[in-house]
């Protein structure tokens, strides 16, 4: 920054609040990108956590799943001793089996896959909005140090009297002639 | 799915509906892309304007360092492709800028070049007094030339400079104009006004002669009645065309009508100045009577009214007093005039006698003229006295001047002879006795210089060799010399005295014995080549059979020679060779002296 010492040096008064205000803009921005990326990365958080209860859910319904095919097979049990049946043997095993085990396995089983799903999907969504909050915070850096360059580079450009032109302790734009 | 028929397992569940990222990350990362594209493009701009406003500059001053020039423009030095190639790219910022830049220092230079034509022109205009036309075709032609030479590199710019140049050109022939309008104005109105004058001033001449050539009284009536209306009607018409309002014409008339009446007066008073008759003439208009007078006088005078005749008369009195005392005065003054020349040629006659700034021969002519002025001749007397006392007698002054320079022996005969005419005879002699003792005196000095200079040694001065020129020369012997020189210089000296010159002995016997210097190095030299052509001989016919390169050494070959006597001094120097080791030095140093000078 060391070339700036004579740029700053030579600028005029009002060069230099322009270029104070663009610095204090450049800050406003960089803080802006901050506090969308914490926005975002807020709601990843909260997705993550709505995938986590979604996925409690699931499994709730996963052990419903099992409670239900208990109650069932005790039911089929029952049905078949009344009707003097041996449950362990023959129709009634068949009936256990096939109609009620085989499909309470089976929603278990997608109840749980559904609580991965809900993790998965959470936590995809959740990467998604960190990832928008990670762009959001180089948006807020773009900007600073765009706004910093033109600022720097308005200054540099208006220019003033150089250090072997000779100074006489005023500045026209001192004198009220712009 | 199978059916069943237990209720509780009548629904089944089914796999979630999945929903995936939302996208709000790649539409962040979109616009950030945008975004970093946005500020750069905003940069390049930047960095963009400034190469721009850069190339401008740099273009400008290019331009202004390699600018057209009027003289390229006028010899033409340059082809049109040159001048579009040098006045700069028209699809480059760079070039533009260069071709405004050098358009307009060419117009400027050429604007400041026809302006200051122009200036010259008018300059040339208002001093040789140019008409108007001529003027302006000559402002007209500067423009279009200038134009012209414009239009070559810039239409443009020849259209504005035009422009510039017609305003220009315009503003100076109108300025012009206008005052040469003015001045014929003035012009016409003076010479109107001097034929006026002159005609006022001539009418009592014209008149006077007139009458002085009238034969009878009759033609003096005619005159005096019909001539002087005839002229005034004349004047009339003259005055008209310079005066246009009735005050001016009737002052002009009222100034003819006193010029007649002062005629009257001036015929008749420069005849009375011619003739002396002033009192014949006074006495005639005092008595009324007229009969002994001039009948041109007496018409005249009739002419006057009694008031007239009144001041005729004072005018006449008074021209006869102004005359009698004119001769009174004429008289003094001839007095006067005759006693104050010979009061200056006194003073200027004792001047030219006195020591400061004598002068005989002015004081003898001042003294011829006052013979002639002074009637009782004392003056003429006491100064011719005065004169022959001081012929007798040396200029003071000079005199001193004189026995100052020979006191101090730098008498010379030059300044003896310009003024001897400002001494006495005695005085004269004496100087001249005293010049002859410091030439005596200058002599034995010059003398003992001669001595001195045979007594030192110059270069090339070799005792042995003048001993042995003086035994084949005797003339060329020291001695003998001296006598010569000191026999030259006494009859120098006696011929300066005799015919009255000036002489510098010390710089004549420097001459002589320079001379003498001269002479014996001369011999000096031709002695040296001598020797060394003897050396060349002697070697050749010595050992000539020996050494077939001695063949082809001229006899004047001085330096081959010793070249072959220094490679070739074992064989042929020392022990039983041909020469010994002494004849072999004096060989060398024989050559090698030829060699040197």
């Amino acid at each position: 920054m060391a070339f700036m010492i004579p740029i700053i040096a030579s600028a005029s008064t009002a060069t230099l609040i322009s270029t104070g205000i663009a610095v204090a803009t450049a800050y406003a921005q960089v803080k802006q990108g901050e506090a969308t990326k914490k926005a975002y990365y807020s709601q990843a958080e909260y997705k993550r956590l709505e995938g986590r209860v979604e996925a409690v859910k699931a499994k709730e319904e996963g052990i419903k799943a099992l409670e239900a095919t208990r109650k069932a097979l005790a039911s089929v049990n029952a049905s078949a001793r009344a009707g003097g049946l041996e449950p362990t043997i023959g129709t009634p095993v068949d009936i256990g089996t096939f109609n009620v085990i085989k499909p309470g396995t089976t929603d278990f089983f997608t109840a749980r896959d559904n609580a991965k799903l809900a993790i998965s999907s959470a936590n995809a969504q959740a990467e998604d909005l960190r990832f928008a909050g990670r762009q959001a915070k180089k948006q807020g850096y773009i900007s600073a140090l765009g706004t910093l360059g033109s600022s720097f580079a308005t200054m540099a450009g208006t220019g003033g009297p150089t250090p072997s032109q000779p100074n006489y302790g005023f500045r026209p734009s001192q004198q009220g002639v712009y | 799915m199978a059916r069943t028929r237990y209720p509780t397992l009548s629904s089944r569940l089914q796999i979630s509906n999945i929903r995936g990222p939302s996208g709000i990350g790649a539409r962040e990362a979109s616009r950030t892309s945008d975004l970093l594209v946005r500020e750069l493009n905003k940069m390049s701009d930047f960095f963009s304007k400034r190469a721009v406003a850069q190339a401008e500059i740099e273009g400008a001053e290019f331009g202004a360092k390699n600018a057209i020039t009027e003289k390229q423009l006028r010899d033409v030095s340059l082809s049109g492709e040159e001048l579009e190639n040098q006045l700069g790219d028209t699809n480059t910022v760079f070039g533009r800028a260069s071709r405004k830049a050098q358009l307009s220092i060419l117009e400027t230079e050429l604007e400041l070049s026809a302006r200051k034509q122009i200036s010259e022109i008018m300059t040339n205009a208002v001093t040789n007094d140019v008409d108007a036309d001529t003027l302006s075709d000559d402002l007209d032609s500067v423009t279009l030339a200038y134009s012209k030479l414009a239009f070559d590199a810039s239409p443009i710019v020849a259209q504005r400079l035009t422009a510039s140049l017609n305003t220009v050109s315009s503003s100076r022939y109108h300025e012009y104009a206008v005052k040469k309008a003015n001045e014929t104005i003035k012009i016409t109105r003076a010479k109107n006004l001097a034929i006026i004058n002159n005609n006022l001033d001539d009418l009592s001449t014209i008149l006077i002669k007139s009458v002085n050539e009238a034969e009878d009284e009759a033609q003096i009536d005619d005159i005096l009645n019909n001539k002087i209306k005839f002229m005034k009607q004349n004047y009339f018409n003259k005055v008209t065309k310079f005066a246009k309002t009735s005050k001016p014409i009737n002052d002009f008339l009222d100034k003819f009508d006193s010029e007649v009446e002062e005629f009257k007066y001036n015929f008749v008073l420069s005849n009375t100045l011619q003739n002396g008759k002033q009192g014949a003439i006074a006495r005639a208009i005092s008595t009324n009577n007229y009969s002994k007078i001039d009948f041109r006088l007496k018409k005249v005078i009739g002419k006057m009214n009694p008031d007239q005749k009144m001041e005729m008369f004072k005018k006449l009195n008074a021209q006869a007093k102004e005359v009698q005392q004119a001769e009174d005065q004429n008289d003094a003054i001839a007095e006067a005039s005759s006693q104050d020349k010979i009061v200056d040629l006194k003073v200027k006659i004792l001047e030219n006698l006195g020591e400061k700034n004598r002068d005989i021969d002015t004081a003898k002519s001042l003294l011829g003229q006052l013979k002639t002025l002074d009637r009782d001749g004392d003056d003429y007397l006491s100064l011719s006295e005065k004169l022959i006392k001081v012929q007798d007698e040396s200029d003071p002054d000079i005199y001193d001047s004189l026995k100052d320079l020979s006191d101090r022996g730098i008498l010379t005969s030059q300044a003896l002879n310009i003024n001897a005419d400002k001494l006495s005879g005695k005085d004269l002699d004496q100087l001249r006795n005293e010049l002859k003792t410091i030439q005596s005196a200058k002599m034995k000095l010059a003398l003992s210089d001669l001595t001195g200079y045979f007594n030192t040694e110059f270069p090339g001065f070799d005792p042995k060799i003048i001993d042995n020129m003086g035994k084949k020369n005797q003339f060329l012997k020291p001695l003998a010399q001296y006598k010569k020189i000191k026999a030259e210089l006494g009859r120098a000296l006696e011929e300066a005295q005799a015919e009255g010159k000036d002489i510098d002995l010390e710089k004549l016997t420097k001459n002589k014995f320079d001379n003498f210097k001269t002479t014996i190095l001369d011999k000096v030299a031709e002695q040296n080549l001598t020797r060394a052509k003897a050396v060349i001989k002697k070697v050749k016919a010595t050992i000539g059979s020996a050494f077939s390169q001695l063949e082809n050494i001229a006899e004047d070959d001085y330096s081959t020679m010793f070249e072959f006597l220094i490679s070739n001094k074992a064989k042929i120097s020392g022990g039983s060779n041909a020469f010994t080791s002494r004849e072999f030095d004096i060989f060398k140093k024989n050559l090698k002296t030829a060699l040197d000078q």
